[in-house]
């Protein structure tokens, strides 16, 4: 379904990502995971065009269902972004505009994808957000974004995300400005999103806790360059590879090593 | 085993801020916390819990309302003017922003001697040779004295920061969040050189967090706070199987690490907190809590203390007496 | 070697403050640039003459030499312009450095006796001033300096108040930094720039203000050559001699223009990108 090849990232003569290659089947979720500098957050950008300042894809392809993602206009992103692939981000709160209010941005994002009066897309809206299992969706349809928690925040951003079911949802570092309670409210969201809906999700995050919770498969990144790809399991449990390795034993872990 | 020794404790200590539509945020409810010497203690909690305000109030960088901060027996809070400055000698802090906590303008050099040009214990010649022990101190080399910290990585400038919390020799380091903002593996470097320079110098710590596994890691005794209260008290060790109050419990169901079980469903609190301004009557954890009953609306639950080092707040445990 | 290379890079402020330099050392050399007349001797029966080989700027109605009063004119008008500027810096920034950093009834107290100044329209204030203290230049300058400093304290506050909750400011007071300490090392230096280039474009703005007062009266008072009172003077025989006022309007204009683009300068080196 979702097909990298060989996909060097660079913005101007810096060189962000390195012959990356990645292949993504229907209803799978991925993990990318790596450490700052690691290009993670450049890949997912990438594949829906979405590279910030002077970033571009330099070589390699990248395709969602047999169409190349690198040569699309923008009548038929249009298409794509929203309906068949869609992307939250972490704080989704902060990208909404906080003047306006969440039923008006989301009913105005409905609009954009198919023709809707401006009552039908409020009422899509608020079914999306009651679908998401958010509670009083009428209250938060009319309330602005300062008025909710940052997790509340994060359940609407899936839910605007999630309006048309896309086939793939990235997500790029969704819980990692939240607690660790609403943390796990959000996760437990995603998992809920491929079991009912069969959307494969491509998650970028540096928590490893997370990446192992939700994912049948992870890639660790670093320096722009793929360290290891492998099945949730072995990554875990069976690697060999050196960096990897280090990187499970720098997580913290409840009933781990102590230093006391 | 010799008695352990608290050297700071905190009595009491309640703070509330103003909000603008006439309602009062408490941040702080009567929290009583103890440090002991040479020991760790880890503060937990999430967002709003008010774990920050207290901690400003440790390093005197903010007063209480009401309540004690005793270090060594003499109340800080009470302290003004030159006695308050020369305090603040034993009690340092590291903060959690690498990027913003060095003046822009100063060269390591003058970030890590700056503390003891202010109370004068070097002159400003000796400034090479000091700064050249410190970097040592804490693993960077020496050149780097000359270097801006905005030109360093996020973990060579927390060395710094340790660094420049050292200089003065404190009995007491506050880290407030000293390793959020950092990457994974320069986290764990980190934690191991504090841990080293504790054990080394019988350093106190403070250690303010919010991820409770690397919390439980580093600390010897645990504080879980939540709206502004502590609601519970107890070593690190063990933490999973020792924990009796129902938000410990929650935070600790909710933690997501390489030995969670996939295939388990996320233990979720489904409600939402309520806000500070905002907090419930009795029990704060009440609305939320999955074995709250009848007396928890009514009453706050006080500390009670199962074991000489483990205390909770919680109705479910004060028959137990 | 640093020091004529940063010169030669800033050309415009180079320019410029050499101007000011000459406009400086004319007023502080005036006898030798007017060889030696005398700006409060005239004869009557010079008076009002056009421009000549004699008297290149003309004469008033007094029969001075205009030319003379012009360049000694720039002695009263720089040095009260300088004091008036130095201090509404200096009142204005400890004010509201003082009020940022220490917060509460400080700010409080300060903060609302800056209010009170602004609410009076600033000429008016100072014509009130002078009314009621005389007209003299000390006394002008005492009205414009009671207006304007409470631009700088607020200013200079809201500098302070920027970096006042930083964790390097906490840094600094947790690792036992005295109190004069922070406000030397870590606020002044902090603000200093901004009001700098603030400073040196009121130099004109100032100038006017002085100007503005003598012209109404309320300033220096005659016979002391003084370019404000030199065009009230002026403003009578407008018709008949209108050298009288030309030369001490364009004396004002070309001063004020020099600082002004000086000022401009200053905040292109200190501040590029404000640009």
């Amino acid at each position: 379904m979702l097909e990298l090849d060989h996909v060097s990232i660079a913005y101007g003569e810096t060189q962000a990502v390195e012959d990356f290659s990645l292949h993504m089947e229907p209803g799978e979720i991925v993990s990318l995971v790596g450490e700052s500098g690691s290009g993670k957050t450049s890949v997912i950008r990438g594949i829906l065009g979405l590279l910030p300042g002077g970033g571009a894809v330099t070589q390699g392809n990248i395709a969602f269902d047999g169409k190349n993602l690198l040569d699309v206009t923008p009548e038929q992103w249009r298409a794509i972004r929203g309906r068949e692939i869609s992307m939250i981000f972490q704080g989704s709160g902060a990208m909404m505009n906080p003047t306006r209010k969440i039923g008006t941005v989301f009913a105005e994002y409905l609009r954009t994808h198919e023709k809707l009066t401006k009552k039908e897309a409020w009422e899509k809206g608020t079914r999306m957000l009651a679908r998401m299992r958010l509670p009083s969706p009428e209250n938060i349809m009319r309330s602005y974004p300062f008025q909710l928690s940052g997790g509340m925040q994060q359940r609407v951003g899936i839910a605007m995300a999630m309006s048309y079911e896309p086939k793939l949802l990235l997500a790029d570092e969704p819980t990692s400005a939240l607690d660790v309670t609403t943390q796990a409210q959000i996760v437990g969201e995603m998992a809920r999103l491929r079991r009912d809906y069969g959307t494969a999700i491509l998650l970028v995050t540096h928590n490893l806790g997370v990446a192992a919770y939700l994912s049948d498969r992870i890639l660790v990144m670093r320096q722009g360059r793929m360290e290891e790809a492998g099945d949730r399991d072995f990554i875990l449990k069976s690697s060999t590879n050196a960096y990897t390795r280090s990187l499970l034993e720098s997580v913290p872990t409840l009933g781990g090593v102590r230093y006391v | 085993m010799s008695e352990p020794e608290v050297i700071m404790e905190a009595l009491h200590v309640c703070k509330s801020y103003p909000a603008p539509d006439g309602r009062w945020l408490r941040a702080n409810e009567d929290v009583s916390l103890q440090l002991v010497k040479g020991k760790t203690l880890g503060l937990v909690g999430e967002s709003g819990c008010g774990k920050s305000t207290f901690m400003r109030f440790l390093v005197a960088l903010d007063r209480p309302d009401s309540g004690q901060i005793l270090y060594r027996g003499q109340d800080i809070t009470a302290l003004r003017g030159e006695t308050l400055r020369q305090t603040r000698r034993h009690i340092q802090m590291v903060f959690q922003d690498p990027g913003a906590s060095f003046n822009p303008k100063m060269k390591v050099r003058d970030i890590v001697c700056e503390p003891l040009l202010n109370f004068g214990l070097i002159a400003p010649k000796e400034k090479a040779a000091v700064c050249r022990s410190l970097l040592e101190m804490v693993e960077l080399p020496g050149d780097f004295a000359d270097r801006y910290p905005h030109s360093m990585s996020g973990g060579q400038r927390q060395r710094v920061a340790i660094a420049r919390a050292l200089a003065l020799q404190p009995e007491i380091l506050i880290l407030d969040e000293a390793t959020a903002a950092l990457d994974v593996s320069v986290q764990k470097t980190i934690i191991e050189l504090i841990v080293r320079l504790q054990r080394e110098r019988g350093l106190t710590i403070g250690f303010i967090c919010h991820d409770i596994a690397l919390v439980q890691s580093v600390a010897h005794q645990m504080a879980v706070m939540y709206l502004g209260s502590v609601v519970e008290i107890l070593p690190g060790e063990n933490l999973r199987s020792e924990a009796r109050h129902p938000y410990t419990r929650a935070l600790i169901d909710a933690v997501l690490d390489l030995d969670t079980d996939p295939r388990k469903p996320v233990t979720v609190i489904d409600s939402e907190p309520p806000s500070p301004l905002d907090i419930p009557a009795g029990c704060p954890f009440r609305d939320r809590c999955g074995q709250c009953f009848e007396k928890c609306a009514r009453e706050k639950p006080e500390m009670r203390w199962l074991s000489k080092e483990h205390g909770v707040a919680c109705h479910l445990f004060s028959a137990e007496g | 070697m640093k020091k004529k290379n940063f010169f030669l890079a800033h050309k415009q402020f180079t320019f410029f403050l050499i101007l000011a330099l000459l406009i400086i050392l004319g007023a502080v050399f005036a006898p030798v640039v007017t060889g030696g007349a005398d700006p409060l001797k005239g004869s009557l029966t010079e008076a009002l003459e056009a421009p000549s080989r004699a008297h290149i700027f003309g004469t008033d109605k007094m029969g001075r030499d205009i030319f003379t009063r012009v360049i000694y004119g720039a002695r009263a008008s720089l040095s009260a312009t300088f004091g008036v500027v130095a201090l509404i810096f200096l009142v204005g920034t400890a004010a509201g450095v003082t009020a940022g950093y220490f917060g509460g009834w400080v700010d409080g107290v300060i903060m609302r006796v800056a209010d009170m100044m602004l609410a009076f329209p600033g000429l008016v204030l100072a014509l009130a001033v002078a009314g009621i203290m005389g007209a003299s230049s000390r006394n002008a300058i005492i009205a414009i300096v009671l207006v304007n400093w409470t631009k700088y304290a607020r200013l200079s506050r809201s500098l302070v108040l920027k970096i006042r909750d930083r964790d390097y400011v906490s840094a600094a007071i947790v690792t036992g930094s005295k109190t004069k300490h922070m406000l030397f090392s870590y606020m002044l230096p902090n603000a200093l720039p901004t009001l700098i280039i603030t400073a040196t474009t009121d130099i004109g703005g100032m100038m006017l203000e002085l100007a503005a007062l003598s012209f109404l009266g309320f300033g220096t008072r005659p016979p002391a050559p003084e370019w404000g009172y030199m065009l009230n003077e002026g403003r009578a025989c407008m018709q008949s001699a209108p050298w009288m006022m030309i030369f001490p309007g364009l004396a004002i204009f070309l001063v004020v223009v020099v600082f002004n683009m000086l000022g401009d300068s200053v905040r292109d080196i200190l501040d590029p990108k404000e640009a």
